[in-house]
Formats: structure tokens, sequence, C-alpha cells
């Protein structure tokens, strides 16, 4: 699983890093980055309640590596 | 059934906005497979509040881009109900539907949110718009135009979000309130007067410490007289002026209601086994101030729908909720964030941050051990990753301003990938 942002939707809310600060940060524009962005089968909880934290569904998760 | 230890096979959710929506998500991404059942009388698919007073005012976003399930309630195999929750049967688990209708459960979740409170005109008769639901937004939206005059009423975040709303479509807006400053009741008067000053120079006429004393129907606008005798008149009215628990449906249910579902820290409802309270509705257990607190914030819906969906998955292993305290608002195209507790008899320092790009933040002090409190930021989020990142330590103000100084002072690049 990987995560993937869509940067265009991103308001700069911030949710996601405060809950998955090991995949993702804000960038200086304030704007979603995703630091690393495989998914360990053990974080995949985490990673999800931070993709849930968006308010505007900015990132999602889809398969592959 | 032996409730605590084995997790239930149908969750009737009531609500279905964030905390409900959030809740239903979080179970079935935890591998929750029973039955899922969610009472919601809004049409539709759920939706995000906060764009309701910023970007789908303003008619930037359509409701489309206001979905909070990406597939849809369907995606999540969860039966939706358009209907009131009228009572609750906490002993026989089962609730009624305003249509009569009968549901039995084997876990509830309170998911109900609030409903905002409106102006009376003199003629006793509810005027003016609130901002709640989708469609409060829509008929709000429909009036803003024409060079119309938009009052709001009230110094909170909705009567701020629409003055700035309707300058920003370059109507003329004025806000009346009892206090001083704005948004003085939630982040004190230093900073309350720092975004009074902003909304001035916005050209929003501010009519701080009015109190109105009567409003009479002006076609379909209105003439408000403030104390002292100044009249305004308004082409469009808005309300911001609060919200009430939707509890009513509880009432000789048990369950126990004392402005808002009162919970345990582990978001549980007291007086019927196997019932959950979360989001704007719920008065949990603090575990930081050690009281019950009432929470009217996005992030607190959705951070308690992981820890319920977790206590309903795992009976035997639950855990708290512990609150990271944070909101926003957006105001005259500024992002003004919120993390920690801005107490109102705390410390307030109003300061700019040298760097490339100066940043306005205000940090609040509490007690001799000069803890920070909390911290706001004015159109700086990655200032406030930082700062809610930091919060969690409980720092020192000296320890989060020098944080913050060093991440203004520097403009450390991030790659993107
Ligand atoms: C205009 C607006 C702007 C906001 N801006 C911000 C912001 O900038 N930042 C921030 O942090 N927060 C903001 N908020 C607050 C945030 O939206 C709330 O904290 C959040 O909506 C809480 O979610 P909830 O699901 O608990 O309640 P709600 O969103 O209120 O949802 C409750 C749901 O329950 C349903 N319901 C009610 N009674 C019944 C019943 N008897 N039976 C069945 N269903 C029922 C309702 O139809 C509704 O769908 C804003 C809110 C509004 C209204
Ligand atoms: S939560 Fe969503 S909107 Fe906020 S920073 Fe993350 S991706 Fe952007």
């Amino acid at each position: 699983m990987r995560i993937e942002a869509k940067r265009h939707l991103c308001q700069s809310y911030g949710n996601c890093v405060a809950i998955d600060p090991e995949h993702l940060d804000l960038d200086d524009e304030g704007l979603v980055v995703v630091t690393r962005d495989s998914v360990a089968d053990g974080e995949l909880a985490a990673v999800q309640a931070g993709i849930r934290s968006c308010p505007v569904n900015a990132l999602v998760l889809v398969e592959g590596e | 059934m032996p409730a605590t230890t084995v997790p239930p096979g149908r969750i009737l959710i009531v609500g279905g906005s964030i905390a409900g929506a959030r809740t239903a998500q979080a179970l079935r991404s935890e591998g929750f497979t029973g039955e899922l059942i969610v009472i919601e009388p809004e049409a539709g698919e759920a939706y995000d509040r906060p764009p309701l007073s910023k970007e789908y005012l303003t008619g930037a976003w359509s409701r489309a881009q206001l979905n909070l399930i990406p597939g849809g309630w369907a995606s999540l195999d969860a039966t939706v109900v358009r209907a009131h929750a009228a009572a609750l049967d906490g002993q026989g688990r089962q609730i009624r539907l305003s249509d009569g209708q009968l549901i039995g459960y084997d876990a509830l979740v309170i998911a109900t949110g609030l409903s905002p409170r409106r102006l009376v005109a003199d003629d006793g008769e509810p005027i003016g718009h609130v901002i709640g639901t989708a469609s409060d937004a829509d008929a709000l939206r429909h009036q803003l135009r024409d060079g119309a005059h938009v009052v709001a009423v009230g110094g909170g975040f909705i009567a701020a979000e629409a003055a700035s709303v309707a300058r920003g479509l370059g109507l003329p807006a004025t806000i009346i309130d009892r206090r001083a400053t704005l948004l003085e009741g939630s982040l004190g008067a230093v900073v309350g007067a720092h975004i009074a000053a902003n909304h001035r120079n916005h050209g929003v006429d501010l009519r701080t410490q009015a109190r109105i004393t009567s409003i009479a129907r002006d076609g379909s606008g209105a003439v408000i007289t403030l104390e002292g005798g100044g009249l305004v008149r308004a082409d469009v009215l808005v309300a911001g002026i609060g919200s009430e628990p939707n509890t009513a449906w509880l009432q000789g249910s048990g369950i126990r209601v004392d402005d808002g579902v009162v919970t345990d820290a582990r978001c549980r409802a007291f007086g019927a086994a196997g019932v959950y309270a979360l989001g704007d509705v719920a008065r949990f257990y603090d575990v930081h101030s050690a009281k019950p607190r009432r929470v009217g914030h996005w992030t607190n819906a959705a951070d308690q729908a992981t820890v319920v969906a977790h206590n309903l998955l795992h009976p035997q292993d639950p855990i708290g909720y512990r609150e990271a305290p944070y909101f926003w608002s957006d105001q005259f195209r500024e992002k003004i964030q919120v993390a920690g507790h801005p107490d109102p008899d705390a410390h307030v320092d109003l300061l700019t941050l040298e760097g490339p790009t100066p940043r306005r933040i205000a940090v609040y002090t509490h007690g001799d051990d000069d803890g920070c409190s909390a911290v706001v930021t004015f159109g700086w989020p990655r200032g406030m990753v930082a700062v809610r990142r930091l919060m969690p330590l409980e720092p020192t103000t000296a320890e989060m301003l020098s944080e913050l100084e060093e991440l203004a002072a520097g403009a450390r690049l991030v790659a993107a990938r």
C-alpha cells in the first residue's frame, strides 16, 4: 500500500500531519507532502486514521509499492 | 449476550455527519463486518460543515466537494434511514423513529450534534438565517448579491466568517455583538482586538458592546434597534449566536444529559449499556482538566470517532480519549489556527516572528511555571504543525517560542515527491 496526496485539494489544515508525522508533512506553502509513501503492515491503522482526519479527502491509499 | 466482551452484531449510529461518518469509516477499516445502520434525516451523502460558512458560502465549492466519505455510504455497506430518532429505550435496546418505526441495536452511537439558535423578531417568530446545514448555506448564499447589506449578529466564528464572505463578494457587512472585540469568548480580548481590527481594515462595520432592543421585519430584511437608539437596516440577517445540543429525543431514556450527552473518557454514555456519544453533542470527561467538557470543533469529532470505533470492537481492550485541542477559522483569505486551550485568564503575547516571511502569532501563558496553554497562528499552517507536535509535551512558552522562532527564521525546504 502507498499513500498518495492530491495536493490541489489540500487546505493546509495539518490534521493528517498531526496524526501521522511518519509519512506526512507540510511544505513551506503549507501544502501536504508525503515524506515516506510506503506503508508497512503494522502502520496501516495509524495511516488510515491520518487519512480520515483530512476534512477534504486529499489523501488516498493506493495498491502497490 | 455479555455485551461487555463481545463486539456487537448490529451498530446503530444516530446522526450521519462528521462524527457519524467518521465512526462508520473507522468501524469498517478496523474490520467490523456486522450490520451498520445510520439514522440521518438529511438527504444525500454525508457532507462537511466548516466550508458552509467559507468556500461553500462564497460559491467557490460545490456540494460534491463537501462529501465526507469518498465512495459514499454505500461503500461502507451502511443502511441509511432518512428519519429523526424520536425516542430511545435503553433497557430494550431500541430507538423509535419520527414515523413510529422501531429499530433495535446491540450498540448505539449518538452523534446528533448541535442546532444553531435563531434570532426572534418583535412578532415572536424566528427571523434571519442560520448556518447549520447545507440547505441553510444554500438559502443564505442566494441572498448574497445585488449589493445586499449583510448583518451578522454575534461575535463568534460564524458571524465573523459570514461577514468575511460578504466582504469577499463585495457586499457591505456589519457585525453586531455585545462584547468589545470579536471571538472574545473563545480567544480572549487581546487576540479578539487583533481580529476585530482586521475586520475593520476589511471594511466591516463593527458594532461592539451593542445590545439589540428590537428586531422589526422590513420586507425580506429587518430593522434592528440598538440600545441607545442606533438603527441598523439589514437586507440579509445572519444569526451566529450559538447552538444547542440535539438531545430532546433522549428525554425519558435514562441517558444522562446535562448540556450534551455526558460520557466517560471512553466516550460511553451513562444510563444504558452499549451506548456511546461523540462529537458536538457529547460532554466527555476530559482527562486533561479532570472535568466534563463539550467541544464544538471538527477535529474533536473526527478523533473521538477513532476511539468509539475501537472501543466498540475491542470491548476488552478499551482506550480513552485524550483531546488534542485544535480548530481553525478562515477570515479574509487568512487561516486562523488555534491549538490548546486559549484560557481567558492566561497572559497573551501577540508577536511577530522575524524571517523571510514575518509570522504573526499569539502565545498564551498560564500559571507561574510559564506553561504554554495555547498558540494561535495567522496564515502560517507550517508553524501550526510544529505547535501541534510540541503541545502534547506541555512546553513552556520559552520552549514553544524558540521552536517557532527557528522555524520562522530558516526557510527549511521539504522536498515534495
Ligand atoms: C457553519 C459551520 C462552520 C464551522 N467551521 C468550523 C471550523 O472552521 N473549524 C472547526 O474546527 N469546526 C468548525 N465547525 C464545527 C464542526 O463542523 C463541528 O464540530 C462538526 O460538524 C461536529 O460534527 P458532529 O457530527 O458531531 O455534529 P453535526 O455536524 O452537527 O451533525 C449532527 C447530525 O445529526 C443529525 N441529527 C440531529 N438530530 C437527529 C435526530 N434526532 N435523529 C437523527 N439524526 C439527527 C443532523 O441532521 C446532523 O447531520 C463549523 C460548524 C458549522 C456549522
Ligand atoms: S489534513 Fe488534508 S487538508 Fe489538511 S494538511 Fe493534510 S491533506 Fe491537507
